[in-house]
């Protein structure tokens, strides 16, 4: 596991060092000791668990429209009310609905899942600030998906979180787990392996509501960023 | 020779390593391969945004390009229209760096807009070379909209993030790439230090993984706030004056989370804020206040109406608890107008990360 620090929790710290070319850590022809590249390892693992990034900082709509849940407003491929049974499909996740972010370049170094698992992508953590009227319940809905494509066509990971708060407050997600197809870009450099293109997994987070029918709500702002585990 | 980047971060066991006993030659190989994923493969993000202004105009985002960054994607998504026959041109702009794909992100050719009633996935793509960016220098990726035929809305959502490495291309040269060159280390022997002037043996390999570390402590995770607005006194946040008092932008969903690399809560988490804004006939102060209380100021300048950029310090609380949503914490965002009928607009915010 890469989380061998000298010090863990609210002590894991990067210890500072001598600067690089600074040449007086050691003497020329000294060997450096074991305590030392301890330290230098640790430095190495601590900058890797705070290397988790802000992938989200975005304005929200702003008022929202009670009990909008956007289906009525497509004219394509609208499923029957006997398919929008599930969860998932209480929003038609279109311009009205809902939020898309991304694509987003996956980091495969998940600290908290097992040595040689097939997938250690970093899980992604969503806030939303909004607000309801006090009584009418404003639902978030929080979803992932691997390629452009709204959830209802497939969701890596998807939940719901609900207020009913008058003032904003903080409505969040769990960690969600991501995964993503590989797109081809050029890393800009000849001699990579495959000729210089990088197949990049990617991701989108995808933040819809709704609002209880007779409600006035809002949702002013998100923000998103990796997490381990 | 190209040297390959991991693409997982290797695994570190320091009980392997015996305390007063010199380290051998595989022990920094392992950390400069933990350096060169962390440079290599965790390139910056630089900013995800949804429900733009729904305007045309100017949005500026700020970016300051991560050590050895070569390419960097922008993905691009268009307000909807009222019919498929809508069209805008997007222009896209970002100092020193060559937009490599060409229309139609180069506002030579018109896009069409979605429609209202589709949600059809519809987005552009468009690549910047940006190898001859300087890394620590803060520049402007310039999204511009303007209408084509039709009633268009201009541009809804931004996502811009490098593309990872998969290898280095001179792993030799400290100044561009990372990594630790494995020629400076041999196998089965000791690591020496050294002076670099001996560079490509093993001494110069302790100089490597010192000025590494130092690289990967200043430029891992450095954005934590992109926010841009229309940079037009219609769209743009704005606040008139009032008797001296601060008052609410608009904007604390600001919420971040700071990387913590000190215990000691005085260092560290220290975040340059860069602000687009424009004044005419006053001065004004904008205050970035944490969720502790703790305020930072940034003095504006009359610039006559023009738009400008202002760039100062600003901190995040420290020791912000464990766990999950450790380090998180929120800014709140006010202003004082100096002059009565003076207004104050503000067209983007950011901040990013300033260890050096």
């Amino acid at each position: 596991m890469p989380r061998d620090t000298l010090a863990s929790g609210s002590n894991a710290r990067y210890i500072r060092h001598v600067a690089g070319g600074a040449g007086t850590l050691l003497g020329n022809g000294f060997p450096m000791d074991a305590g030392t590249g301890m330290v230098l390892a640790s430095n190495a693992v601590h900058l890797r668990n705070e290397s988790l990034r802000h992938v989200i900082c975005s304005g929200g709509p702003g008022a929202i429209v009670a009990n909008k849940d956007g289906w009525s407003d497509l004219a394509e491929d609208t499923p029957p009310a006997a398919v929008r049974t599930s969860t998932l499909a209480q929003i038609a996740w279109g311009y009205s609905t809902a939020a898309c972010f991304g694509p987003f370049p996956i980091g495969q170094d998940n600290a908290f899942l097992a040595v040689g698992a097939d997938d250690l992508a970093r899980s992604v953590h969503v806030s939303v600030t909004c607000k309801s009227d006090g009584t009418h319940a404003l639902t978030i809905y929080f979803a992932v998906t691997d390629r452009y494509q709204p959830p209802t066509a497939g969701a890596v990971a998807f939940e719901t979180a609900t207020t009913t708060s008058s003032s904003f407050v903080e409505v969040r997600s769990s960690g969600l787990t991501v995964r993503g197809q590989p797109t081809p870009y050029p890393t800009g450099v000849a001699g990579d392996p495959g000729g210089g293109v990088a197949s990049v997994p990617e991701y989108y987070v995808w933040v819809g509501w709704l609002l209880a029918a007779g409600g006035t709500g809002a949702v002013r702002g998100f923000t998103g960023w990796e997490i381990d585990g | 020779m190209s040297v390959l980047i991991p693409a997982r971060f290797p695994s570190v066991d320091l009980a392997a390593a015996v305390v007063g006993r010199p380290v051998g030659y595989g022990w920094i190989d392992t950390i400069g391969a933990a350096l060169a994923f962390l440079q290599g493969r965790i390139k910056h993000v630089v900013c995800a945004a949804d429900y733009l202004s729904r305007a045309h105009g100017a949005r500026r985002f700020l970016y300051t390009p991560s050590r050895g960054a070569r390419v960097l994607v922008v993905v691009i998504g268009l307000h909807e229209s009222a019919d498929a026959t809508t069209t805008q041109t997007v222009t896209l702009a970002l100092s020193s760096a060559t937009l490599l794909t060409g229309a139609p992100l180069d506002g030579s050719a018109a896009v069409a807009c979605p429609t209202a009633r589709f949600r059809t996935p519809q987005q552009y793509v468009a690549l910047f070379d940006v190898s001859k960016l300087v890394v620590g220098t803060l520049y402007e990726l310039v999204v511009t909209s303007a209408a084509g035929a039709g009633t268009s809305y201009g541009v809804r959502r931004v996502a811009a993030y490098e593309v990872p490495r998969d290898a280095t291309n001179a792993p030799g040269d400290p100044a561009n790439e990372p990594g630790i060159n494995p020629a400076f280390g041999q196998p089965g022997t000791n690591l020496y230090a050294g002076s670099v002037s001996t560079s490509g043996d093993v001494a110069a390999g302790m100089e490597r993984v010192l000025g590494q570390l130092d690289d990967a402590r200043a430029t891992t995770r450095r954005f934590v706030v992109n926010l841009a607005s229309v940079e037009d006194t219609t769209n743009a946040w704005s606040l008139a004056s009032t008797s001296g008092s601060y008052l609410d932008l608009g904007t604390p969903y600001l919420r971040t989370r700071a990387k913590r690399l000190y215990a000691a809560a005085a260092a560290g988490n220290t975040l340059q804020a860069r602000i687009r804004y424009a004044l005419n006939g006053t001065t004004a102060t904008l205050r970035f206040k944490s969720s502790a209380g703790t305020t930072y100021d940034l003095a504006l300048a009359n610039t006559g109406g023009a738009w400008t950029g202002v760039t100062g310090t600003v901190k995040l609380d420290t020791n912000l608890g464990a766990g999950s949503n450790a380090q998180e914490d929120y800014w709140t965002i006010s202003a004082n107008v100096g002059g009565a009928g003076k207004v104050l607009y503000v067209s983007a915010i950011a901040a990013v990360d300033n260890e050096s």
